[in-house]
């Protein structure tokens, strides 16, 4: 049974993409067969973070307006066969397409895929509906900061209004010095607030830039987001994962001020 | 107020949860500052026929609390209005 | 005719093509939308015009310049004498060509600009000045000369050749109505990917276009940067340095 899920913040650069491509390759590691769909149009990107760029002929327009076979504009991935990106049109806009056109699209894409992903683009006009519109789940990323909390609560409460199956929280760049200072919100404190289901939490690394520099995603390697990502991907196949131990580090000066409280 | 706030300032992890907290009440009742300025007002001229009352201390917010018969949570009015004298008179009304 | 209106343009400047048979007052209509869509692609060029398919009173001439001057930025610096017998024979030919699809080579012995012009249309061609950025496409039914860059995410097309005299680091698709003998000039080779014709040929994956110039850029100080020149060959895309005698093949 296949799965339609969109990967959404509603703030700008919290890490939509890079989660994208990281949970589109790490499923397709644990041989499922993956679509990343980029639905960004007008300022692509996936492509760019999966390597892709040089190889798009067709895009996601193309294929909505009969242009070109859905199979012309997939682009297979360099390193794994199971994996393949829709890239979306740069030299257009996101009225181009419509829910419906978007609805009709993944649905025809469950015959040949386990998981199709959406990549959504920031805020909640056009583009934000067109994603949503086929979607059964949704993951939200987000940081510990308030404007992308504030915005992710407001990206919550519209996904309840269209109904999704399931909504689970992706909270990026923890820095746990910061948390250790008191300076960043922890874990705890964000799902305390946005109350749904956390699915995973990415630690703030450099190799995330690195990765992005050379078109690789970091699924998988031994950096620590590598494994938090690898993380997600188990847990949206359904398996009980115990989260990674970024708490331990936390030292023990936190930990009695915990007492304290 | 936990005993940690004796020993240092609030961290600035805390203040963004607490602000964020507010925030995000009055972003989902969609309840305006303006509308927050009236009830205020409202509370201070009702309360104060009855005691005087600090109006600058008053602080008035809307909050999530457990609510009694579901379990989730529901949002729910808090006000701390610090009393400055009781109006004793007021109770020969 | 199918439109009533064309806009080429050819060495001098641009040619107005008309319906002979049109009401002014709607050719004029006509006229202003079309040089309206196409203000962004001439931007403030100066430009020569030449007028065609109808003969116009002085008034009806001056009355379309105005048109131009008041809807795009483009300056009209005088108007061209059409209907010579020069033209008619230039028009033959370019003719001819574009229905049989061929391109004459340059032989060695006629090499005088003006008769270059009227064998080969993809000598024509269309000039943008300026950088073209991700996002942006121009296009072009003669050859197209990028006088600036065009950066990663940006495509020119071009029914004809493709010269850039900049940094190509995004797409460029030279003969896109099918013509594999064009091809695809950068004084600074570094493309996403190339297309001529049906062949597509795309940067090597370990050099990403994007990040290729920033790693480079020490290596590249120290070398002088040659021009490059893409051409079909077999359905693959070769790109070499344009050296001289390879004029010769092009």
């Amino acid at each position: 049974m296949s799965e339609v899920i969109v990967i959404t913040s509603g703030k700008g650069g919290v890490g939509k993409t890079t989660t994208s491509a990281n949970v589109g390759t790490g499923l397709a590691m644990l041989n499922k067969k993956v679509v990343l769909i980029d639905t960004d149009i007008g300022l692509r990107n996936l492509d760019v973070v999966l390597g892709l760029e040089n190889r798009i002929v067709y895009n996601l327009v193309d294929v909505v307006e009969g242009n070109c076979k859905v199979s012309q504009a997939l682009i297979k991935d360099k390193k794994y066969p199971n994996l393949f990106l829709l890239p979306s049109a740069q030299t257009r806009d996101k009225t181009s397409v419509s829910p419906e056109q978007m609805k009709k699209l993944t649905d025809e894409l469950r015959n040949d895929f386990d998981y199709i992903l959406l990549d959504c683009p920031a805020g909640i006009e056009q583009g934000f509906k067109n994603a949503i519109a086929g979607a059964d789940r949704a993951l939200v990323v987000t940081t510990p900061e308030v404007s992308a909390i504030r915005d992710a609560d407001r990206i919550i409460g519209l996904l309840a209004a269209n109904e999704l199956k399931q909504t689970d929280l992706i909270i990026n760049r923890l820095r746990m010095d910061m948390v250790k200072r008191g300076d960043m919100m922890n874990v705890e404190d964000v799902c305390e607030i946005l109350a749904i289901p956390l699915i995973g939490v990415v630690p703030d690394d450099e190799q995330i830039v690195v990765s992005t520099n050379q078109g690789e995603p970091l699924v998988g390697s031994n950096a620590l987001a590598g494994q938090a990502y690898m993380n997600i991907c188990h847990r949206v196949l359904g398996e009980e994962v115990e989260f990674l131990d970024l708490d331990k580090k936390e030292g023990v000066f936190s930990k009695l001020a915990k007492i304290f409280k | 107020m936990s005993l940690m706030d004796f020993f240092k300032k609030k961290s600035s992890g805390d203040i963004a949860k607490d602000r964020l907290k507010l925030l995000l009440v009055s972003d989902r009742s969609n309840c305006s500052p303006e509308l927050m300025e009236k009830i205020k007002n409202d509370i201070i001229e009702v309360i104060s026929k009855y005691m005087e009352i600090d109006a600058d201390g008053l602080d008035i917010s809307i909050t999530q609390t457990e609510s009694d018969s579901n379990n989730g949570s529901v949002p729910a009015l808090y006000a701390n209005i610090p009393i400055k004298e009781m109006h004793h008179d007021s109770k020969k009304n | 005719m199918i439109q009533p209106v064309i806009i080429k343009s050819n060495r001098f400047g641009i040619n107005l093509k008309m319906d002979p048979d049109m009401e002014f007052r709607d050719l004029m209509t006509e006229i202003t939308s079309k040089f309206i869509e196409s203000a962004d692609f001439f931007k403030n060029a100066k430009f020569a015009i030449t007028f065609e398919g109808r003969e116009l009173t002085e008034d009806e001439e001056s009355e379309i310049i105005h048109t131009i001057q008041m809807n795009t930025d483009i300056e009209i610096v005088c108007v061209m004498e059409s209907g010579t017998a020069e033209e008619k024979r230039m028009e033959a030919v370019v003719k001819n060509i574009i229905e049989h699809r061929e391109v004459p080579i340059n032989s060695e012995k006629n090499i005088t600009p003006t008769e270059n012009t009227i064998e080969n249309p993809y000598e024509l061609a269309s000039i943008y000045k300026g950088t073209l950025r991700n996002g942006q496409a121009i296009d072009s039914e003669a050859s197209i000369v990028v006088v600036g860059d065009v950066n990663p995410g940006a495509s020119v097309s071009a029914a004809g050749n493709v010269i850039v005299l900049g940094s190509l680091k995004g797409n460029a698709f030279a003969g896109h109505n099918g013509d594999d003998n064009c091809f695809v000039y950068a004084l600074d080779m570094n493309p996403m990917q190339i297309r001529i014709a049906d062949a597509i040929g795309r940067s090597a994956d370990n050099e990403n276009g994007l990040f290729k110039g920033i790693k480079n850029k020490k290596k590249k100080k120290e070398e002088s940067i040659t021009a490059q020149i893409a051409t079909a060959i077999d359905g693959r895309i070769l790109i070499e340095p344009a050296l001289s005698q390879l004029f010769d093949r092009i």
